[in-house]
């Protein structure tokens, strides 16, 4: 056989499987939604903070154009003083068309050379400009530029207000610890939900796979509780359905092996009892035949010495089968067997077999009985029948047939405490001439059945038994007998048992 | 050689027209298979104290020994509550082996189902 090597296994669940694609699919979207609102956010605050920066240096330049040309310092510090009271004014200074700061919120920077922030360029535009850099203290800052033009046309200087950005970074930062919270929470629930969710959902599977382990180790009454009517439910109740006709095909099997082995032990019990070899004896041949049914029965033959010249042969139809019937079998051989040397008639033998078994025998069970005494040198068979078939005298050289019956018949034995039986039951003698064929049998020789279900019966029989010619002997005949049996049943089963003596004169 | 019929077998129980005394129709084959069937559809007659019992055996065309032996369990329990069967219409195959068996001796039978039921009152 092929080795096929194991296959590791890693346990994964099915719910922590579940959660993580939910965790996943809600951390994504809830990123992908938070950072395009919070761009808008960041530029609606830029714009907004951008306008305010404007309309303040639109301020400075229509309040600050006189005392610019008047150089009035304090008019300007008062000018610059009141526009860094605005929240997140980083700077706010004017400088004159030479370039020289003429009025900033730092005094000291009050005449010096204006320093623009990298990167900036003289205003040329009179509706000004804004522009972000970088200042070395306030971080990014909005450079709010707007120039001071004279009549309309010349331009006298410039105004530059510094907004920081920090506000918006603050608000959007905020905006974002908010929203991560928020997001958080949301997952938490998620996790949470979807390991319910997932729970309730493969309840039933889990129902499922402790049925299917139940049923595995042989729990066959197992049955897996009801649940709602949906697709798992209906599994369920397949399953159900399922182990309830697996108990049942189970418990018929055993039944059927357990009859079978009952079967094997009465066919053991029968083939232990039937004589291993036909007897010997001067001036005859004896041949046997035994068939058991499938469904074995309670046939039986016997032979045994009574004394030196005297052999007792016994054809027995025990009713039923089974190892009842085999076990009535056994005993009564045995019984026959004792009892036959005590009696010098074949009746006397029967009277007390039938005296010692019907007290004892269930309701309604018995046997039919042939029992037969052969005395060598006289050549005379006497026998007895108890509601057993009649022995069968052929001759083929004389052509002489006769059905070796008793009338009245007598009841089998095992029904009746003694009174009818004793009354009944009687011996007749025949003397046996040269080339004579006795044979006895029990019914599963002439009740054995063709295809058109048609008995052998006792005229096929004897038919047989004339055709078969002087020169055959006893143990030709049974083969003979044997062949036409098969013959004549063809594949049609045999139902009952089949047992035959026959006894041939020489 | 005698036809015999396949192994089935039908009961029918019906009145017989004389109060108390119960018919048993029965048509097929009585062997071992169907003396189970036979044998559980009688108990429900006897549970129902029906002990006087007429089987009518016209449609039967074989009879094994093991039937015979279920007809004589019956026999013994109908008695114990003072009833009895009677076997009625017997087809010859059935015949000869009722009296191969000597079972006349034990059971009573007769031609008729109508001498079978009047056997009752008697």
């Amino acid at each position: 056989m092929e080795n096929t090597p194991k296959r590791e296994t890693r346990k994964s669940s099915v719910k922590v499987e579940f959660a993580l694609w939910v965790m996943l699919f809600l951390g994504a979207t809830i990123l992908v939604l938070t950072s395009f609102t919070l761009s808008q956010e960041r530029e609606a605050l830029t714009r907004e903070v951008t306008r305010r920066g404007l309309a303040l240096a639109q301020y400075v330049a229509t309040h600050g154009q006189d005392p610019f040309l008047t150089n009035d310092k304090l008019m300007l510090a008062t000018l610059v003083g009141d526009v860094m009271k605005n929240e997140d004014m980083v700077y706010a200074l004017m400088v004159d068309r030479n370039g020289r700061v003429v009025a900033s919120d730092k005094s000291d920077l009050i005449g010096s050379a204006y320093v623009r922030p990298p990167g900036d360029y003289p205003l040329d535009r009179p509706s000004g400009r804004t522009f972000t850099w970088r200042h070395p203290l306030a971080g990014l800052v909005i450079d709010v530029g707007i120039p001071l033009i004279l009549q309309g046309t010349t331009k006298i200087g410039e105004v530059h207000l510094g907004v920081s950005r920090s506000t918006i970074d603050r608000v959007v930062n905020q905006a974002w610890r908010q929203v991560m919270l928020v997001a958080f929470i949301f997952l938490s629930g998620g996790l949470l939900g979807s390991f319910v969710l997932v729970t309730f959902v493969l309840r039933p599977v889990s129902e499922l796979t402790k049925g299917a382990q139940a049923i595995g180790a042989g729990y066959l009454n197992y049955q897996i509780p009801a649940m709602r009517n949906n697709e798992l439910g209906q599994l369920a109740v397949t399953f159900n359905r399922m182990t309830r006709e697996l108990k049942i095909a189970t418990e018929r099997a055993l039944e059927q092996e357990r009859i079978k082995k009952e079967l094997q032990l009465a066919h053991q019990i029968q083939q232990t009892l039937l004589p291993k070899q036909t007897p010997e004896a001067a001036g005859f041949s004896f041949g046997t035949l035994y068939r058991a049914a499938k469904e074995v029965g309670g046939d039986y033959y016997d032979f045994f010495w009574l004394d030196k010249t005297k052999l007792g042969m016994v054809v027995a139809d025990v009713c039923g089968k089974g190892v009842p019937a085999a076990m009535l079998m056994s005993m009564a051989r045995s019984m026959l067997k004792s009892i036959a040397r005590n009696y010098t008639t074949p009746s006397e033998v029967l009277k007390e077999l039938n005296r010692l078994l019907s007290g004892d025998l269930k309701n309604g069970m018995f046997i039919t009985v042939l029992y037969a005494v052969l005395d060598v040198p006289k050549k005379t068979l006497t026998y007895a029948l108890a509601g057993h078939n009649p022995g069968l005298l052929v001759n083929p050289r004389s052509h002489k047939a006769k059905s070796l019956s008793c009338e009245p018949p007598c009841l089998p034995v095992g029904l009746d405490r003694g009174a009818i039986f004793e009354k009944l039951i009687q011996d007749k003698k025949i003397t046996l001439a040269p080339h004579d064929v006795v044979v006895l049998y029990t019914d599963g020789v002439t009740e054995a059945m063709n295809a058109e279900r048609e008995e052998f019966g006792e005229s096929g029989l004897q038919a047989c038994l004339e055709g078969q010619g002087v020169e055959a002997d006893a143990a030709a005949l049974i083969q003979a007998l044997d062949g036409q049996l098969t013959k004549f049943c063809g594949d049609i089963p045999q139902n009952d048992d089949i047992a035959a003596i026959i006894l041939q004169v020489d | 050689m005698s036809a015999r019929k396949d192994g089935s077998i039908q009961v029918e129980f019906r009145e017989a027209g004389v109060p108390g005394i119960t018919r048993v129709d029965i048509t097929g084959v009585v062997d071992t298979g169907t003396t189970l069937i036979l044998d559980e559809r009688l108990a429900v007659v006897l549970r129902e104290q029906q002990y006087k019992l007429v089987l009518n055996l016209e449609k039967v065309s074989y009879v094994s020994s093991a039937g015979w032996g279920l007809f004589i369990s019956l026999l013994h329990k109908t008695r114990e509550h003072n009833g009895d069967i009677k076997l009625a219409a017997m087809t010859n195959e059935v015949k000869n082996v009722f009296n191969l068996l000597a079972f006349s001796n034990l059971i009573y039978s007769y031609k008729t189902l109508e001498e079978a039921v009047a056997a009752f009152d008697r």
